[in-house]
């Protein structure tokens, strides 16, 4: 007995005239037992509805659609991060810098680049990113936070490719050489700190100095401090007058709706 | 790439159909052996709240973080390519 066979049995409806269609299963008591949409293209069953004799007729027809027939059984929200995913990812911009640094950095940065940069897309679509964020923490630690922040600033762009490039058209060019400066980049992240949302104006003001400190030690005279959101806006304007002694020049201030970027010379 | 979505709500009925259950602290286990708690795609202890599916084929678990989902995503890939 083939699927649509199994369906009609099961609703007592005939099946037989469905062709390309795609199941899609939810638990409530609002929708009907079954419901065929999208032009005949989804069969929604709501087990909610569902006569508890048919159950077992159900999850029979469910295994073996996954474990015979291989089918994926997905989550409605994972299987539109897939598709969102695999759109972001395909992009040539994307491709592009992924492919850039092939070879350059490690496999596993370009993991977390990956994964950075379909945050960045979504961030730039205006969505929340605090889950994605928290993800690629949970899976890689400071390292995929700090590329992920790196990355979302544009730096892999602005700061890090035109490094390689400078780097390497040096005579004496080294893989070791930029390996090292990288690495340091990614550790300390000396050209930029990003203040978030647990941090009191003490820790931001703390923060700033001591990457002042890192720069310094790197003979870099600059760092951008990003922030996004009122609050970590505000935060960033209290202490630039705290710090204001500190500072060689005028600070640059980039502001947006929802963010906000300080450069400051020192 | 065929697949059976599902929402939310239904997250119990489908690891009732392969006979799981969560425990008290919420991970996945096998509803015949409480103790013994079932693994993801990364070797890793799964909760209910994180489940997102199950890869065809060998019951392979699968968590709703993004990294899982990437992973996921080039295994499909790979597997629709190879049977072009």
């Amino acid at each position: 007995m083939n699927l649509l066979d199994k369906l009609s049995k099961l609703f007592g409806v005939d099946f037989s005239k469905l062709k390309k269609f795609h199941i899609h299963i939810l638990s409530d008591n609002q929708h009907e037992n079954f419901t065929i949409n999208d032009n005949r293209k989804i069969v929604i069953i709501n087990t909610g509805k569902l006569d508890s004799k048919k159950i077992p007729q159900l999850q029979t027809i469910v295994k073996d659609l996954v474990t015979e027939n291989d089918e994926l059984l997905i989550e409605d929200n994972a299987s539109k991060t897939i598709e969102d995913f695999k759109e972001v990812d395909s992009q040539t911009e994307n491709r592009n810098l992924l492919e850039y640094f092939k070879g350059k950095i490690f496999s596993k940065d370009i993991e977390i680049l990956r994964a950075s940069l379909y945050l960045k897309t979504v961030y730039e679509r205006g969505e929340n990113v605090s889950q994605l964020k928290q993800d690629i923490m949970n899976r890689y630690g400071d390292r995929g936070k700090n590329i992920s922040n790196l990355c979302s600033a544009g730096y892999f762009t602005s700061q890090i490719k035109p490094l390689y490039e400078e780097m390497y058209s040096h005579p004496n060019f080294s893989a070791e050489e930029f390996s090292k400066v990288y690495e340091i980049i990614i550790t300390e992240s000396p050209y930029a700190v990003f203040i978030n949302s647990r941090m009191s104006e003490k820790d931001v003001k703390k923060e700033v100095l001591s990457r002042m400190e890192i720069g310094k030690k790197y003979g870099i005279k600059y760092l951008n401090i990003h922030g996004i959101g009122k609050d970590n806006t505000d935060k960033i304007v209290n202490i630039l007058k705290e710090l204001n002694s500190e500072l060689s020049q005028t600070p640059e201030i980039t502001k947006g709706e929802r963010f906000i970027v300080v450069k400051i010379w020192f | 790439m065929r697949s059976i979505t599902f929402d939310k709500s239904a997250k119990e009925f489908i690891l009732k159909t392969f006979n799981k259950i969560s425990d008290s602290e919420g991970y996945i286990v096998e509803k015949d052996n409480p103790n013994q708690r079932v693994l993801a795609s990364d070797g890793e202890e799964i909760k209910m709240e994180e489940f997102a599916g199950i890869k065809k084929g060998s019951e392979k678990f699968i968590k709703s973080d993004l990294v899982s989902l990437i992973k996921l995503s080039d295994e499909l890939r790979g597997s629709d390519e190879s049977t072009r």
